[in-house]
């Protein structure tokens, strides 16, 4: 459909993957790919140079801090927007705001939603993140 | 720094004469009993011996402030008829050990019938005739911690300046020991704090996930009743149920680990047991294209366990072995029994899924350690481990990356239930 945006949800759950895909469905226009791991979701995003990726913190293997940097450090998927969601960074033991995030990250991704996430709070940071009106 | 701060003393606070051989010696013993000495009670009880003898007196007590009321609290005492005092508690300011206390400095009182200062209910309470008293303060940099009393000079003279400065060289050796045992609780106690923290937070992040999986649930079911989309309704009732199950499994999981318990042993047929389990996983294992065999061995006959605990074992590492297997190559999971010998049985569970990294072996049964993402609680490898040592059993880990793991749950026997 022309005029269509891709968005990439990359999240190890697969029942996480399929509630992302429904709240994207509320929205027009939007294409949905996933990928079960960061590994993978790196290498969709370099094929399909998405519009949008929503990214899962906790994941087994390459986690969502580590992918979130190697997104932001490849030159051709760096200016793609990023919406991260989590629970809680366990390993801090406490949550992260998006200011930490900054100061843990360098950068700062374009929305950092906490679970349980809130369909409507992340609709809205998909529509800002993708400059939809 | 303490022989320093001794020889400070000695050098700031002009003595009326120069140490004896004893009392020397009784310095240096303080000095040993304070750096050898781990047990506070052991070196204050101590302390207060070698101070009876070097001062030459009939009693000697070291007093302490209570924390949390202020009163003084007899902490050591020691002479004839110290018991009494044991229970014994006065108020702040109270006797001229609650005046040395309050002002910080060293009091000496010969005759205490003439000093409106002394607590007469003490000697009450413990029957003991104070004549004189010499006490000096307890106190460090950080704060104030109680007093020593010394009582009676054998000889019946009364205490001088020189009796004070050595008093006080031994009560500063007594206020170090105090202040680094006080030290050591309280960084036990913080550590503690974290460790509690960081339990909570771990939880907090579990529990976060499945009220992700429950709230997108349903709003999956309501999406999908307003589109009338029967397979996305499925689908999102299934997630609601699935966290539900994994909320009650966390639950069970906590509460086992959170209690000291002994396993409720008893007669238990350990192949329909582990069939059993089998049954239970089978439609997971299927949903997920994981293949689960159920090999019992010959027969034990019935063996005096904890079947529901054990059971919780078994459901942990299927799920486990099922996570490390899924979405490989023909991925399968085998659930075994054998003999191991007449008072031994072995329960494995084997996959060959990804295998465990060397460098998490050693934190595999760490509580909250878990290294699947959000599907992980971080408890199960806890609560199964605290299980099978209940049981006085063992479990084998054996792993290699990308072939698969292995894990071997060792139970005695015991006493077999006779039949009839």
């Amino acid at each position: 459909m022309a005029g269509s945006k891709t968005v990439l949800i990359i999240d190890d759950e697969h029942d996480a993957v399929d509630i992302t895909k429904t709240m994207l469905s509320q929205m027009q226009g939007l294409d949905t790919i996933s990928a079960n791991d960061g590994e993978t979701g790196i290498a969709k995003a370099r094929e399909a140079r998405p519009d949008l990726i929503v990214l899962d913190v906790q994941m087994p293997g390459k986690g969502g801090f580590q992918v979130f940097n190697e997104l932001r450090a490849d030159e051709t998927l760096k200016n793609i927007p990023v919406i991260m969601l989590t629970g809680v960074a366990r390993k801090a033991g406490i949550s992260f705001s998006a200011e930490d995030m900054k100061e843990f990250l360098g950068r700062e991704p374009e929305a950092y939603i906490e679970k349980p996430v809130d369909a409507s709070e992340f609709q809205k940071a998909v529509s800002k993140a993708l400059g939809l009106g | 720094l303490c022989w320093h701060r001794m020889a400070a003393r000695g050098s700031c606070l002009s003595m009326s004469r120069s140490l004896g051989p004893q009392e020397i010696e009784a310095l240096i013993k303080v000095g040993k009993t304070v750096s050898t000495h781990l047990d506070l009670n052991t070196v204050l009880e101590s302390i207060i011996t070698v101070t009876t003898e070097v001062m030459k007196a009939e009693a000697a007590s070291l007093i302490l402030i209570d924390e949390t009321t202020g009163e003084l609290v007899f902490h050591i005492a020691q002479g004839e008829k110290a018991g009494a005092l044991k229970t014994m508690r006065m108020k702040p300011g109270e006797g001229i050990v609650g005046w040395v206390v309050d002002n910080g400095k060293p009091e000496t009182v010969n005759d205490v019938s003439n000093d409106p200062r002394f607590a007469a209910r003490v000697d009450d309470t413990s029957g003991f005739t104070t004549k004189s008293i010499l006490c000096v303060p307890l106190s460090t940099t950080k704060r104030k911690w109680g007093a020593i009393e010394v009582l009676n000079r054998l000889d019946g003279r009364g205490f001088d300046e020189h009796d004070v400065t050595l008093c006080e060289t031994i009560a500063g050796q007594a206020a170090i020991a105090i202040e680094n045992a006080w030290l050591h609780e309280h960084i036990v106690k913080h550590e503690k704090m974290a460790a509690i923290g960081q339990t909570v937070a771990g939880m907090a992040h579990c529990i976060k996930n499945v009220l992700n999986g429950i709230h997108g649930g349903a709003f999956m079911v309501d999406h999908c009743l307003d589109k009338n989309d029967v397979a996305g309704l499925n689908k999102g009732w299934e997630i609601v149920k699935r966290n539900n199950v994994f909320l009650k499994d966390l639950v069970l999981d906590m509460l086992t680990y959170a209690k000291e318990r002994e396993p409720e042993l008893m007669p238990c047929n350990v192949n329909e047991l582990v069939e059993s389990v089998g049954k239970l996983s089978a439609a997971e294992s299927e949903r997920r294209g994981v293949a689960l065999d159920c090999r019992p061995a010959d027969d034990f006959g019935e063996v005096m366990l904890d079947g529901r605990a054990i059971k919780r074992c078994l459901l942990n590492l299927i799920g486990n072995a099922t996570d490390a297997s899924e979405g490989r190559l023909d991925p399968r999971v085998v659930l075994e029994t054998r003999k191991v010998n007449e008072n031994t049985l072995c329960i494995s569970v084997s996959d060959n899924g990804c295998g465990i990294a060397e460098e998490d072996m050693a934190r595999l049964f760490q509580v909250f350690f878990s290294t699947k993402g959000s599907k992980g609680t971080g408890l199960g490898l806890a609560v199964t481990h605290k299980i099978v040592s209940e049981h006085g059993g063992r479990i084998h880990v054996e792993s290699t990356i990308d072939e698969g793991t292995t894990f071997s749950i060792y139970l005695p026997t015991g006493q077999k239930e006779p039949r009839g």
